[in-house]
């Protein structure tokens, strides 16, 4: 089989590429390993996530859908002695802050309506697992080998090869890309599950995102996922989670009511309606990700912390900023570069590196971090935490002052970002 | 009135109301031990930064600054001196 762009995963990140590429003219293929819809974790959008849906087109059929609306995110403190709310705001064409709303999905079901429109719109789907990479001469990507439902193999060939394989990083792990480097949040393990008959506040607000922190790298987040069911989720160092040793349902369910009084006062009773599920190892970032005939997406390359809800809105900007690197790509530019991708990969490197600043500092600075929030930067924070983190020619100030507390420079490494949280070493 | 007491006086009627109580050991952790809370000491250090003129930068916005009366009152005198 051939075709221009052959990606690898059905979730948001290949779906979305799939229809922007449709958008730019260009024709692409989906493999997909599993039969949708399936359960997948990562279920709160940012404002700027929000837009690249309605980009889409597709608002009217979020709303048909009854995707609870989130209209920003609140943080409670430890012991719940204080809290504070960041809106969800967009900016208009002349630079205005605006009201503005962002949806809460359950992944199943979004993940298959995202995957039932690119194939209306014409991507092709082959139901089936990458299991190889097929490469020219020099080394560049020219398809993937894929193992059918049947057990067949078939061979894609593509002139790029789009990697939204999500955590499992398949072009990373098949050599393709530049080493893998482990993020700061290695060492962390996410468990969670979903609740009925939580208590919500009533309002306009009673599908926002809560967060309630416990102490440093030690959270929960509160998601709601439709009337009834709500997300809920643990996040501790794997040392505290082995130390228990308990179950992980055992785990959920005594966090749940321990790691926070508003935490207990909302879920008085634990009832779970979901498998209680964990992710490790969920911190990392991968070098060289895009280069002849490639270009990893979203969690295929990297990804920081769950914290501020960055994961599913990077993906789907990446998809986005990729399907127009690839169209330039394919009309010849940028060939005679050592690196056709080079730009994509600063554009992309840039943001996520703004990302994991915003991230650490409210870890590390949570003094700051407020401080910033309430008085000193609010726009800017707010901007940020709304996804508005690619393509700034200047870092805005507060980026600049979490990076003067983090004491760290970002100076790159043969011109894109050096790994934190690392053994990384730049070469000498 | 010292420095620290000024500041003492503010902890005890602005943000520790209702506490019943009428001190602060000047070596009393007071951010370590959320005796006030983040928010709290953002309204403590615009009250710091009217009241004694001064301005708090962003990178000094660290807990270490503000942990005690003694501590506090340290960050200020220094400020003064340097501005």
């Amino acid at each position: 089989m051939k075709t221009q762009v052959a990606i690898v995963g059905g979730g948001p990140g290949g779906t979305a590429s799939a229809m922007f590429l449709r958008e730019l003219g260009i024709q692409s293929v989906i493999i997909e390993k599993e039969t949708f819809p399936r359960y997948r974790i990562g279920e709160s959008m940012t404002g700027e996530c929000g837009a690249i849906v309605r980009e889409l087109g597709l608002e009217d059929r979020m709303l048909k859908d009854k995707h609870p609306i989130k209209r920003g995110l609140t943080v409670y403190g430890a012991g719940a002695k204080n809290s504070w709310f960041v809106p969800v705001m967009a900016r208009t064409e002349d630079g205005k802050l605006v009201e503005e709303f962002t949806w809460q999905v359950r992944r199943s079901k979004f993940d298959q309506m995202l995957l039932e429109e690119a194939i209306a719109r014409g991507a092709e789907l082959v139901q089936g697992q990458a299991t190889e990479v097929l490469t020219n001469g020099n080394g560049g990507v020219r398809g993937v080998r894929v193992r059918m439902a049947d057990g067949g193999m078939q061979d894609i060939k593509a002139e790029v090869v789009l990697d939204c394989s999500g955590m499992a990083t398949f072009l990373a792990n098949h050599g393709v890309t530049g080493p893998k480097y482990r993020g700061n949040y290695d060492r962390q393990i996410a468990i969670f599950s979903q609740v009925v008959g939580a208590i919500r506040d009533e309002g306009p607000h009673r599908d926002d995102t809560l967060i309630l922190y416990r102490r440093k790298n030690h959270w929960s987040w509160f998601i709601p996922l439709d009337e009834e069911v709500v997300s809920v989720g643990v996040v501790v160092p794997a040392a505290y989670f082995a130390e228990k040793k308990e179950s992980k349902r055992d785990f959920l369910v005594r966090e749940l009511h321990d790691l926070n009084p508003e935490l207990k006062r909302r879920i008085p009773e634990v009832k779970l309606v979901e498998e209680v599920r964990s992710v490790v190892n969920y911190s990392y970032q991968v070098r060289q990700f895009a280069g002849p005939g490639f270009i990893c997406i979203g969690d295929a390359h990297r990804f920081v912390d769950p914290v501020f809800s960055f994961g599913l809105y990077v993906t789907m900007k990446e998809a986005q900023f990729a399907a127009q690197a690839v169209k330039d790509y394919l009309e010849g530019g940028n060939r005679d570069q050592p690196n056709p991708f080079a730009q994509h990969i600063k554009l992309v490197e840039d943001g996520y590196d703004a990302v994991e600043d915003v991230v650490d500092a409210f870890w590390e600075h949570p003094l700051a971090f407020a401080a910033f929030t309430h008085v000193r930067y609010r726009d800017e924070v707010i901007d940020m935490l709304s996804g508005r983190v690619y393509g700034m020619d200047e870092p805005p100030r507060v980026l600049k002052a979490m990076r003067k507390l983090l004491k760290r420079d970002r100076s790159m490494d043969d011109g894109i970002s050096r790994p934190l949280g690392s053994s990384y070493t730049p070469a000498a | 009135m010292t420095i620290e007491s000024i500041v003492e006086r503010f902890i005890l009627e602005e943000i520790l109301i209702g506490d019943n109580r009428t001190k602060i050991d000047p070596d009393e952790s007071l951010v370590s031990s959320n005796v006030i809370d983040s928010l709290a000491i953002l309204r403590l250090i615009s009250f710091l930064e009217e009241e004694f003129g001064i301005q708090v930068d962003d990178e000094e916005l660290v807990p270490e600054n503000f942990e005690t009366l003694n501590e506090i009152k340290a960050f200020v005198e220094n400020k003064k001196a340097n501005s």
